[in-house]
C-alpha cells in the first residue's frame, strides 16, 4: 500500500472516529444562542471533514499520478 | 398568501420550462441510455456537486429529519454524523465503481455485480432489492411535497383537496419531463432547487431567533406542550430534556443509525446514478469532499424541528391541540408551518417552492435509476434488448414508479411513509456485501453472497416486525440487544456478511479437498 493511500485512509476516517463515542460531546454546555454543544459540535465537524476530505483526495491524486497518470 | 402563492406558481413554472427546455443543453442522442439516464457521463465536479447535493439531500432531509427532531428530539440529529460519514464512503467507494463503469460501460451498480460475480440470481435480487426499497423513498419525497402544499394553501377551507390536485398536476408535468429530458432536466433544476434552499434555510435560521427569541425560547416553551406516552399511551407533559441532549439509552441507537445510513446511502440506485453521470474520477471524489457543506444546511433544517417551538402560531397549525402526537401528519409540515407562519408571503411561496422541487427533483432521479434497474438488471436479463428498445422501456418505467410511489401516498398514512422509508434502508443495506465488498476482493462467491442476502433480508424483516409486534403498528425500526438499542440494519447486515463468509469458506474448503470446482 502506498503511503499516499494511508494518509488519506486517516484523514477520511478521522470525523467518524472522532464522531463515534457520543458521551462525550453528548452535553448541553457550552450553549451558543442557546443551542447545546451536542448540536453546534457536530455541525462544525461537518465543517473540519470538508477540508480533511478534501486533503485526502488530494493525496488519492498524487498517489494516482505517479502510477502513470490514471486519473481519468 | 395569495402573494405567496403567485410566488410559487411563477418559479415552479421556470422550473418545468427548465425542465423541458433542458434536452438541448450538451446535446446528445436521447434514446440511448447512458445519455438519458447518466447524461453520456458528462458532468464536471460543481455540476455533479449540483446534482448529487439535488439527489441525496431530499424530502427526507427536509421533512423528515425535522419531524423527527419535532416528535423525539436529539436521535434523529444522526443524520448529521451520517452525511458527514457518508462522503467518506463515497470517496472511497464510489471512485473504485466509477472506474469500472467507465472501462465496461455500467450504468448500474448490478451491471457490475452481475459481471464480477458472474450470477444473474444475485444480480437479478440485488436489482429488485433496489426498485423496492427505491420506493416509499420516492413516496416520502412526495409526502414531504403534499405538506408544503398543505401549508401552502392553509387559509383556504378546502387545502386538502387543493393540494392533492395541485400534486397530481405536478407529477404528471414531472413526469412528462423526466421522459423528455432524463437526468438533464433533473441537472439543471438541480441548480434552481439548491440555490432556493440554501438562500432559504440562511435567511430563516437568522431571521426566526431574532424574532422568536432562538433556541432557549424554544426549550422553554416546551412546557408548554403535551405528548403521548409510547409505554402508557396516556398524555404526558413535553420534556425539554430529550431534545437538549440524547438520553444515554439511545448511544447505540444514534450510532448504528449514523454508521448504517452512511454505508446505505451510496448503495441506493439513485445515488449511484448520480455518480455515473460525472464525467472523470475527480469529479466524482471533488463533488464528495465538498458536499459535507450543504450538510450544514441540512443540520439546520433538522434544528427547525427545535425552534418551531418557539413559534406558536406554527405549532398551533402542526399540533393544534397543543398535544405534538397527536398530530396526523407525524411533524411532516414542521418546516412549511415555521416558513409560512414566520417569513413575508413574497417569501415564503419561494422557500416553499425550494422544499417543493427539492422533492420533486430527487423523486424524478429514484424513478430514473429505478428504471435503470427494471430493463438492463430485471427484463434484459430475459430477453435481448436492442439500446433503442432498452431506452424506451427505461422512460415509460420511469413514468409508472412515479405514479406507484403517488397512489401510495394516497393509500398509507404519513407516519407510515416515514418509518417505510427507513425499512427500505434495512433492504437496502442487505446489498453491500457484493457491491461494496466486491469492489475491492473477489474473495468471497456468489453461494455465499446469495444465502447471505437471504439471511440478511429475513432476519431484517423478522427484527423490525418483532420489535413493532407490541405496538400493533409500525413506529421504530430499533430493537433490543445486548448492546442497547440498535438500527435494525445494522445487526441484519452482521447476519448477512457472516453467512456470506461462512458459506464461501466452507464452499472453499470442499473444493480444495475434492479438487472439484463448484462456483465458476
Amino acid at each position: 500500500m502506498k503511503r499516499e493511500y494511508i494518509i488519506a485512509g486517516i484523514l477520511l476516517a478521522i470525523p467518524t472516529l472522532v464522531l463515534l463515542p457520543v458521551e462525550y460531546y453528548n452535553v448541553k454546555n457550552p450553549e451558543i444562542s442557546g443551542l447545546p454543544f451536542f448540536y453546534w459540535y457536530q455541525l462544525v465537524w461537518l465543517g473540519i471533514a470538508t477540508v480533511l476530505y478534501l486533503v485526502a483526495v488530494v493525496f488519492i491524486g498524487k498517489a494516482e499520478e505517479d502510477k502513470g497518470g490514471r486519473t481519468t | 398568501m395569495i402573494v405567496g402563492i403567485a410566488v410559487f406558481i411563477a418559479l415552479f413554472v421556470i422550473f418545468i420550462v427548465i425542465g423541458f427546455m433542458s434536452f438541448r443543453w450538451r446535446k446528445g442522442n436521447l434514446s440511448d441510455l447512458s445519455e438519458w439516464a447518466l447524461v453520456g457521463r458528462r458532468l464536471g465536479p460543481y455540476l455533479a456537486w449540483f446534482l448529487v447535493g439535488a439527489d441525496l439531500y431530499t424530502a427526507y432531509t427536509f421533512i423528515a429529519v425535522p419531524a423527527g427532531m419535532f416528535g423525539s428530539g436529539a436521535l434523529f440529529f444522526f443524520a448529521v454524523p451520517y452525511v458527514m460519514a457518508t462522503f467518506a464512503v463515497a470517496i472511497v467507494t464510489m471512485s473504485s465503481l466509477w472506474k469500472k463503469s467507465r472501462e465496461k460501460n455500467y450504468v448500474t451498480a448490478v451491471d457490475f455485480v452481475k459481471d464480477r460475480f458472474n450470477s444473474r440470481t444475485l444480480a437479478i435480487l440485488i436489482a429488485v432489492t433496489g426498485i423496492v426499497a427505491e420506493l416509499p423513498y420516492i413516496a416520502l419525497q412526495i409526502v414531504g411535497m403534499r405538506a408544503v402544499l398543505v401549508a401552502l394553501f392553509y387559509s383556504y377551507a378546502d387545502y386538502n383537496l387543493l393540494s392533492e390536485i395541485a400534486l397530481v398536476v405536478s407529477f404528471i408535468l414531472l413526469a412528462a419531463f423526466t421522459f423528455w429530458s432524463g437526468l438533464r432536466g433533473a441537472t439543471l433544476t438541480a441548480i434552481m432547487k439548491d440555490f432556493i434552499i440554501l438562500s432559504s434555510v440562511i435567511v430563516i435560521i437568522i431571521y426566526v431567533p431574532l424574532h422568536y427569541g432562538g433556541f432557549a425560547n424554544a426549550f422553554a416553551s416546551m412546557g408548554h406542550y403535551s405528548t403521548i406516552s409510547p409505554v402508557t399511551h396516556k398524555a404526558v407533559p413535553l420534556s425539554s430534556a430529550v431534545y437538549a441532549t440524547l438520553s444515554p439509552t439511545l448511544y447505540s441507537g444514534y450510532i448504528s443509525l449514523f454508521i448504517l445510513s452512511a454505508l446505505a446511502l451510496y448503495l441506493y440506485p439513485h445515488a449511484v446514478n448520480g455518480v455515473l453521470s460525472a464525467k472523470d474520477v475527480k469529479a466524482v471524489r471533488y463533488s464528495s469532499a465538498l458536499l459535507p457543506i450543504y450538510g450544514i444546511g441540512l443540520g439546520i433544517i433538522a434544528l427547525f424541528g427545535i425552534l418551531i417551538y418557539a413559534v406558536p402560531a406554527a405549532m398551533h397549525m402542526v399540533a393544534p391541540s397543543g398535544n405534538i402526537a397527536a398530530s396526523t401528519t407525524d411533524g411532516a409540515l414542521v418546516v412549511p408551518a415555521l416558513i409560512v407562519t414566520t417569513l413575508p408571503g413574497w417569501f415564503a411561496g419561494y422557500a416553499l417552492l425550494g422544499i417543493f422541487i427539492g422533492g420533486l427533483v430527487p423523486a424524478a432521479i429514484m424513478a430514473i435509476s429505478q428504471a435503470n434497474l427494471l430493463t438492463r438488471n430485471v427484463i434484459g436479463e430475459f430477453r435481448k434488448l436492442t439500446p433503442e428498445q432498452e431506452t424506451r422501456i427505461a422512460k415509460w418505467a420511469s413514468v409508472i414508479f412515479k405514479f406507484i410511489a403517488l397512489g401510495f401516498v394516497f393509500v398509507v398514512p404519513a407516519t407510515y411513509a416515514i418509518q417505510l422509508q427507513l425499512l427500505g434502508g434495512i433492504l437496502i443495506a442487505q446489498t453491500l456485501p457484493p457491491v461494496f465488498i466486491g469492489l475491492f476482493t473477489k474473495w468471497l462467491n456468489k453461494y455465499g453472497l446469495i444465502l447471505g442476502w437471504i439471511a440478511g433480508i429475513a432476519s431484517g424483516l423478522f427484527f423490525v416486525i418483532s420489535a413493532n409486534l407490541k405496538f400493533g403498528k409500525l413506529i421504530t425500526s430499533l430493537m433490543a440487544s445486548p448492546f442497547g438499542l440498535l438500527y435494525v440494519a445494522m445487526a441484519a447486515l452482521a447476519i448477512n456478511i457472516a453467512v456470506a463468509f461462512l458459506v464461501t469458506l466452507v464452499i472453499r474448503v470442499i473444493e480444495k479437498t475434492t479438487g472439484k470446482t463448484l462456483s465458476a
